[in-house]
């Protein structure tokens, strides 16, 4: 699936979904859109020890993703095994996390 | 603009302990007051990150004046995470310099361990922006450094063994340190099977969970070692948003700033402290502060250039990973250690040390302060 992001609409920098500002521009005029989900492992690791909110679900992979299209994504991903340049795609997203699968 | 020493200093142990945080702070802190032979103190100045999340207090700057008679002198808390206390003494310290007070306290103390290990993480990621899908998808702070260590691996062709190697020295130096948290002897062996925490990290590659405080007195004059410069930078709070993980681009600025303020350079420097929250921190601190090329700060641990006999000393306290880390007690405790270093009268003493350096990292890289110390008369 796509990943949300925000587009400024003075200079056409992609931003993260929550940004308030264009750091390029400095303009506040920001638009909702998507880039293609398509990405590869810039690193991981497995956590063991998580906080109270996510204590039940240890242990569990977070990837941070460097997306084809610029950006990159910290996320979870389930399957049982990734390395550094692995490719991911977006799979889902909830609670503001993002999932990534092969 | 005036020179500005540190005249004093206390702490107490580190480690789980059954005292408050106000009871430590005020021992800390009466404990430097006496070690400066009890000068009128113009200010107070209070490094710390979760009292108010986990002892349930806030207004420490007033809570700590009271309890010392201080009466009405000026007082502050300052936060920033890990560097809170680097960062309490960073502007106590331009306060003086300036001519606003003469002499100042400056205390930092954390109590941790009278919580639960989840309410302790979930405490310390307030360390990183919360208000970004990264906060949503479980990244801890140790997960930050978690990471950062496999890209760097994978990068510079460091292994596990040398993560292991930086907590090993550290646990060394820690053996000859009062106040350490871990005083037990311990193998690369251990180290290396321990239970783990975030891959590639295991339990001695991250700080301790740990109760301690500490004070130094701070005063216009060259009636001690003496302040030669302080440097600050801030950072990226969120990882996706960092161009390159491999850099802390706020600890080499803070050392850049730093390094100009006194007119010298990585080579002048004779002992150091870096914050080592975990150990692949203190690997990447290294890098960052110029004492090492970037990327072989692993090699130099492997050849023993940071230990006593190589490059420089790096960590003779035992650093955070075995002195302990209670959060706004170790910027000040930091300090000390240089200070005792400069004073001939350290733990594990540098011989002929002229020139010192504390670097205090705060969150990921949000904040970094470094300080510049030299040795009085020298």
């Amino acid at each position: 699936m796509d990943l949300p992001i925000k587009r400024c609409t003075e200079c056409d920098e992609i931003l993260y979904h929550y940004k308030y500002l264009c750091q390029n521009c400095f303009s506040d005029q920001l638009e909702d859109s998507t880039i293609e989900g398509k990405g590869s492992v810039y690193s991981y690791t497995k956590i063991h020890a998580a906080p109270k909110q996510f204590a039940q679900q240890a242990p569990y992979f977070i990837v941070l993703v460097e997306m084809e299209q610029g950006l990159k994504v910290t996320g979870r991903y389930e399957g049982e095994d990734i390395t550094i340049n692995d490719s991911v795609e977006l799979s889902g997203i909830k609670d503001d996390c993002y999932y990534f699968k092969n | 603009m005036s020179a500005v020493s540190v005249i004093g200093r206390g702490t107490t142990t580190f480690g789980k302990k059954e005292d408050s945080l106000k009871s430590m702070l005020v021992e800390a802190s009466r404990k430097a007051i006496i070690d400066a032979e009890r000068p009128k103190i113009d200010a107070v100045f209070v490094g710390n990150f979760t009292a108010g999340t986990l002892a349930n207090q806030e207004i420490l700057g007033s809570i700590l004046t009271n309890e010392l008679g201080l009466g009405d002198v000026p007082s502050v808390k300052m936060e920033g995470a890990c560097a809170s206390g680097g960062l309490a003494f960073r502007h106590a310290y331009q306060l003086v310099k300036a001519g606003e007070y003469d002499t100042v306290l400056v205390a930092g103390g954390e109590k941790m361990t009278s919580q639960d290990t989840e309410t302790v993480t979930n405490a310390i990621n307030h360390a990183m922006d919360s208000g970004t899908n990264e906060a949503a998808s479980g990244l801890t702070f140790p997960g930050f450094f978690g990471v950062l260590a496999n890209r760097y691996m994978h990068e510079h062709g460091a292994d596990k063994k040398h993560l292991a190697m930086v907590a090993l020295k550290n646990r060394d130096y820690a053996l000859a340190n009062p106040i350490a948290h871990f005083r037990k002897e311990t193998t690369l062996e251990d180290i290396m099977q321990a239970r783990k925490i975030t891959d590639p990290l295991g339990l001695f590659d991250c700080s301790p969970i740990s109760d301690g405080a500490a004070a130094v007195v701070i005063q216009r004059g060259e009636n001690g070692v003496q302040v030669l410069a302080s440097g600050q930078a801030s950072g990226i709070p969120v990882m996706q948003e960092v161009d390159d993980l491999l850099h802390i681009p706020a600890t080499h600025q803070s050392a850049k700033r730093a390094y100009a303020a006194a007119g010298l350079g990585p080579e002048d420097i004779d002992v150091v402290e870096v914050h080592d929250c975990f150990s692949i921190t203190e690997i990447i601190a290294t890098e960052e502060l110029g004492f090492f090329e970037k990327g072989c700060g692993w090699e130099a641990v492997e050849k023993g250039l940071t230990k006593h006999g190589g490059k420089v000393p790096v960590n003779t306290s035992g650093g955070l990973l075995s002195k302990g880390h209670p959060i706004g007690a170790t910027g000040i405790a930091q300090i000390i250690q240089i200070v005792d270093q400069l004073n001939e009268k350290a733990c594990n003493q540098v011989e002929n040390a002229k020139i010192g350096l504390a670097q205090n990292l705060g969150g990921t890289g949000a904040y970094s302060v470094v300080h510049i110390f030299k040795k009085k008369g020298a």
